[in-house]
């Protein structure tokens, strides 16, 4: 079976949130943001909020894949998204899970933060790229945020929010997620007898 | 540093214990040993030990004594 590789964009700045915006300045500074008119940006938006609606309720898992492939996230193959999975909704394009990965149910992938602009002066308004390698598994209630790359067949355990990049073959825990095992040795010999048969 | 002290040093480093009562100690007494704790305790005992346990020995390590019994298993002297 040959593996999914997808081309990972750059992490990129983004407009700030402005007070009291209308419905009309929300397009707007949302289809400047993307670079896109302001009737595609509406259609994009209307389109990825009901594919998001209905992905988090989907009963099937092919088809909480295949709406969150429609919506924009990159998936690889064997690819397991369990109920009530909240992709970003902004810029789900962020988003790589390569093949055999699982996510379940209740977490969040998050690829983007916009702060009111009187954060300016302490933090970027950004997108940026969470990638979720090979095998990786990520249990119930996980927060993935802005940024992470989860490592080949680690393993993020319930209700972990996952702020730095995850090693391979290891397991963290907690908030902020910290490693508490590494199981290379093991899982790398695994694997290794997998393809020598 | 011997067998046993490199074992003993495994659980107190992991659990984050004194070294104290590490004979009483059994699954799921301390906070640090769950389900998770177990797989960390594993990995690092495979590391510090160079060996690869069973999985039914995985799941008989009840125990700090229990422990010792299985490494016998993998020629492993405390």
């Amino acid at each position: 079976m040959t593996k999914t590789n997808f081309n990972i964009r750059e992490g990129k700045k983004i407009p700030y949130s402005q007070y009291n915006k209308s419905f009309l300045g929300t397009i707007r500074s949302g289809a400047e943001g993307r670079k896109v008119s302001p009737f595609i940006y509406s259609l994009k938006r209307l389109r990825n909020y009901l594919f998001m609606m209905l992905s988090l309720i989907a009963p099937f898992n092919s088809l909480r894949v295949r709406l969150n492939r429609w919506k924009g996230v990159n998936i690889g193959k064997n690819v397991y998204i369990g109920l009530f999975v909240f992709m970003d909704n902004a810029y789900p394009e962020y988003i790589y899970i390569e093949d055999k990965v699982a996510i379940n149910a209740g977490s969040m992938v998050l690829t983007h933060v916009n702060p009111y602009i009187h954060f300016e002066k302490i933090m970027n308004a950004s997108a940026n790229p969470v990638i979720i390698k090979e095998g990786a598994f990520v249990a119930v209630k996980s927060i993935l945020l802005p940024g992470v790359t989860i490592g080949e067949y680690a393993m993020v355990t319930a209700g972990s929010i996952v702020s730095k990049n995850v090693d391979p073959y290891t397991i963290v825990r907690g908030n902020p997620a910290v490693k508490v095992a590494d199981y290379s040795r093991r899982m790398k010999n695994i694997v290794i007898t997998e393809k020598t048969e | 540093m011997t067998n046993l002290d490199k074992y003993d040093q495994v659980f107190m480093i992991r659990f984050r214990l004194d070294g104290n009562n590490l004979e009483e100690l059994t699954y799921q007494s301390v906070q640090l040993w769950d389900s998770v704790g177990h797989m960390g305790l594993i990995a690092e005992l495979e590391e510090t030990f160079d060996i690869m346990m069973d999985t039914d020995d995985i799941i008989d390590f009840s125990s700090y004594e229990k422990g010792k019994e299985i490494l016998k298993k993998y020629d492993v002297i405390l």
